[in-house]
């Protein structure tokens, strides 16, 4: 008799999106199939497969609770062994994508407090959308991440509690439908007030600042493919060492305070010791506009001096904190005339190397640990063309990024009529590399507009490469 | 050296022979799937539905060897029972079991639960008939079951008759409802007796609905036996001694029985032509040869292993009421035998074939009486040995 695979009939769902479903998700959503509890799935499948030195009776006794649920989407050894044995019993390899195993490297094995939310959230706007749709209801692996406080789409805050009843619920679904309460069953989207913001209300604010992080580890879980290849903290430790080779040499706490982060953390990373929480890592990056995608997953190498210059300022060129959080920088002492000869050195060398287009002047003053007025005054020819060259570098790439913007969109709108495929604003744009939840900026908006017009007139092939130039 | 006898015995067991009353049934039941939900393949104990059955299994499922997310065909024995209301649990554990779907003593309806929820109630049990129902409906569908086949299926209805019958037939009609693939239900011909005593049980006016529901959307397929000599079909006898000389082939060359036309027609009427009798008759001479280390099968081993007299005439009697009953039930296919086996043409066509006006019934021969000799024929007499 042929061997069947024992659970079937449901796939993980968005893998790649922002929106990749967790393993919890995933198996409540494959009890429901089944018409399985949770917990039984758990206890008389997954537990014969799970190696005994990882198997406390514990684990088992205590159904399905919180920490058994971190231990499914986390990034422990258990969740690699449970991982390891629902991939035998579905037959589906990829599953270790659906929980943080891939950042495994970048963050830290302790206070999984700080990195999971114990209870269940959910976004109240998704979930009313994909039930009026019609599709298959799922919950992200981004509503288990604590720093995550709002939806990325919806801007709205993630929702704790039943609006019918108000009881919060159970992390791991699969007892009653995903989307219900399990106290009374209600939708947990019906009655919910937290109505969608629009980003011109959100700016300057502190949910400004919880919308940006959680679009960035959106994007993170995005790349879980990139982050399980590649993730290192070599490339956060670089961002680091580059900040803390200014000129102006700030102390450990002034970088510290100016990052975000505790400075005894801040030391160990420094010296290569412990691994990264995860909210820091995050705040870290934003701090200084790094992004904390290719700073984690940033391959580990030996920078030559040109490339490490160029990020050093590139970092520097984003590092201005945000309005939000309003950290101030570390003071500087006033400068005697060594410094400034090492000033005068040192700009020489990056106008040398860099030229004076790349990078403007503010960039360029930070770097060297100078603010642009002092710059001005005390070298205001070099000040001058610094400006002049990267004010027509940037006219040059303002010109040219709608143009290029369009010529991509055009390729990938033409490559999925080719391929037979309904040409999607989400598929086009992920086609072309461009961030779909921009689609509708002032950048990419008109273009897509002006394509999906032509399109839609009775062309049926998009013209490839037209009068663009 | 040749196979020994054990190997023999077990060889003809296994055989699947290909004869024309099962190809023919085989055609009917697979053209019937195509229009029809639910098709009751009827016939006598011992005919072979059950080698059908396994075949038509077998065949279906061969597309999908090697994938292990489906099957295409499962096939499953209803429970006996003897208790009041009928275990429909274990048709449905049954079932999942077939389809390896996991835990099904723990299985819940989420939906059901939820719903349970919102009107305040408490939650129930694990592994309740609605929520194994419902799971073999997922199961069915996410497993890619297209025929669904239920061996014995005169169990579903337990040991009702006439009225006591319906709430059977109502939960078996929700269930080819709700499963997402045709059922095939495999019943010796008591369950026709049972209909009719249904039938005249709704003519005195108690549920006419219903068993007229049922009655429009099943189609029956008739399994036929062998029949002797005397009846219509002539071609039977020849046909008998091919499947024999064919079931010979399996033994050593010594072992192959050489029978006088006397002797095939007596070993007819003696398993009643059904193949499966005979393999059975033929396994046991095979244990006396091995016992007796005898090295030549002859006619005496056959006369010293006789089914008994009240078997016999079980049997008799269970096959001759199903083909009455069969002639007389205007919904039975069947066509296909007839045409391959030629009927002549004095044969009376039934009512249903000639308004029905198909391609395969135009030709007007209907589903003849096909009886073992007259009815309440007496056994033939066992002729003497070497002759």
């Amino acid at each position: 008799m042929k061997q069947l695979v024992p659970l079937y009939g449901c796939r993980p769902l968005g893998a790649g999106t922002p929106f990749t479903e967790s393993l919890t998700s995933f198996v409540g959503r494959l009890a429901i199939r089944r018409h399985l509890m949770p917990s039984s799935i758990f206890v008389h499948l997954v537990r014969p497969l799970v190696p005994e030195g990882l198997r406390p009776e514990s684990f088992w006794r205590g159904g399905l609770c919180w920490q058994n649920s971190v231990a499914l989407d986390g990034h422990y050894e258990i969740t690699e062994a449970l991982v390891g044995a629902l991939s035998e019993l579905t037959r589906i390899d990829d599953l270790s994508l659906h929980t943080l195993l891939p950042w495994r490297r970048l963050i830290t094995g302790q206070h999984s407090g700080a990195v999971y939310w114990g209870r269940r959230r959910w976004c109240a706007s998704c979930l009313a959308e994909s039930r009026e749709r019609g599709a298959d209801l799922w919950e992200p692996l981004l509503w288990r991440v604590a720093v995550v406080k709002r939806c990325p789409v919806h801007r709205a805050p993630l929702s704790r509690v039943c609006p019918g009843c108000k009881a919060t619920q159970g992390i791991m679904p699969g007892v009653v439908p995903i989307g219900t309460c399990r106290n009374c069953g209600r939708y947990l989207e019906i009655g919910d007030r937290s109505r969608t913001k629009s980003a011109k209300r959100l700016a300057g604010s502190v949910d400004d600042w919880e919308w940006q992080v959680s679009k960035v580890v959106g994007r993170l879980l995005a790349s879980q493919k990139e982050m399980a290849a590649h993730a290192s903290p070599q490339g956060f430790l670089s961002l680091l060492r580059g900040l803390q080779c200014r000129p102006d040499v700030p102390s450990r706490l002034g970088l510290s305070r100016y990052l975000g982060v505790n400075p005894v953390g801040l030391k160990a990373w420094l010296q290569g010791e412990g691994l990264w929480a995860f909210e820091p890592f995050i705040r870290a990056c934003m701090r200084v506009r790094a992004d904390p995608l290719a700073v984690a997953v940033f391959p580990h190498r030996r920078f030559s001096v040109v490339e490490k210059l160029e990020q050093d300022l590139f970092l520097v060129s984003h590092g201005r904190p945000s309005s939000g959080k309003g950290l101030k920088r570390p003071s500087c002492r006033r400068w005697g005339k060594s410094e400034w000869e090492q000033f005068e050195e040192q700009l020489g060398r990056v106008l040398e190397v860099l030229g004076t287009e790349r990078f403007s002047i503010e960039t360029i003053s930070n770097y060297l640990g100078v603010s642009p007025s002092t710059f001005r005054k005390r070298y205001p020819k070099e000040y001058r063309r610094i400006k002049a060259g990267h004010a027509r570098f940037i006219k040059r790439r303002v010109e040219q990024r709608p143009v290029e913007a369009e010529k991509t969109m055009r390729a990938a709108f033409q490559e999925l009529i080719d391929e037979d495929e309904h040409p999607r604003q989400d598929k086009v744009f992920e086609r072309a590399g461009l961030n779909p939840l921009y689609a509708m900026s002032e950048l990419y908006g008109p273009i897509w507009r002006k394509i999906r017009r032509e399109y839609d007139s009775g062309a049926r092939t998009v013209d490839h490469g037209s009068d663009l130039a | 050296m040749g196979m020994s006898l054990r190997e023999a015995r077990q060889r003809i067991l296994n055989k699947v022979l290909l004869h024309p009353h099962f190809v023919a049934a085989k055609r009917d039941l697979i053209s019937e799937l195509e229009v029809s939900n639910l098709v009751w393949l009827i016939g006598p104990a011992g005919i072979g539905k059950g080698t059908l059955v396994k075949h038509l299994v077998q065949e279906w499922n061969r597309p999908a060897e090697d994938d292990p997310f489906r099957v295409p065909a499962l096939a499953i024995r209803a429970p006996t029972s003897h208790s009041a209301v009928y275990p429909w649990t274990s048709v449905y554990r049954t079932i999942l079991r077939g389809l390896q779907d996991p835990l099904s003593d723990y299985k819940v309806d989420h939906d059901r639960r939820a719903e349970r929820l919102k009107e305040g109630k408490k939650m129930r049990g694990k592994g309740l008939a609605d929520d194994l129902r419902e799971s073999v409906f997922d199961a069915v569908k996410d497993r890619g079951t297209e025929v669904l086949f239920i061996d014995e299926a005169a169990n579903l209805l337990g040991n009702r008759r006439g009225k006591a019958v319906v709430p059977q037939l109502d939960i078996l009609r929700d269930f080819v409802d709700g499963v997402s693939c045709k059922v095939v239900l495999a019943c010796t011909p008591r369950i026709l007796k049972i209909f009719e005593e249904l039938e005249s049980d709704c003519e005195k006016g108690a549920e006419e609905g219903l068993t007229s529901e049922i009655a429009r959307r099943m189609a029956k397929v008739y399994f036929h036996r062998y029949g002797l000599g005397e009846h219509n079909w002539k071609e039977d006898v020849p046909a008998f001694k091919r499947i024999v000389r064919d079931f010979g082939l399996e033994l050593p060359v010594t072992l192959r029985p050489t029978f006088s036309d006397r002797q095939f027609k007596h070993l007819q009427a003696d398993t009643s032509g059904c193949i499966h009798l005979l393999v059975k008759r033929l396994t046991r001479v095979l244990i006396m040869c091995e016992a007796e280390g005898a090295e030549r099968m002859e006619w005496r081993h056959f006369e010293n292993t006789p089914v008994p007299d009240e078997e016999w005439e079980r049997m008799e009697k269970w096959c001759r009421l199903g083909e009455e009953l069969y002639a007389r039930d205007k919904k039975c296919s069947g066509v296909g035998l007839e045409r391959q086996l030629k009927l002549p043409s004095n044969e009376p066509a039934s009512a249903h074939d000639a308004g029905k006006g198909g391609s395969k019934r135009r030709n007007g021969r209907g589903p003849g009486p096909t009886r073992v000799g007259r009815p309440g024929a007496s056994r033939p007499r066992v002729p003497r040995r070497g002759k």
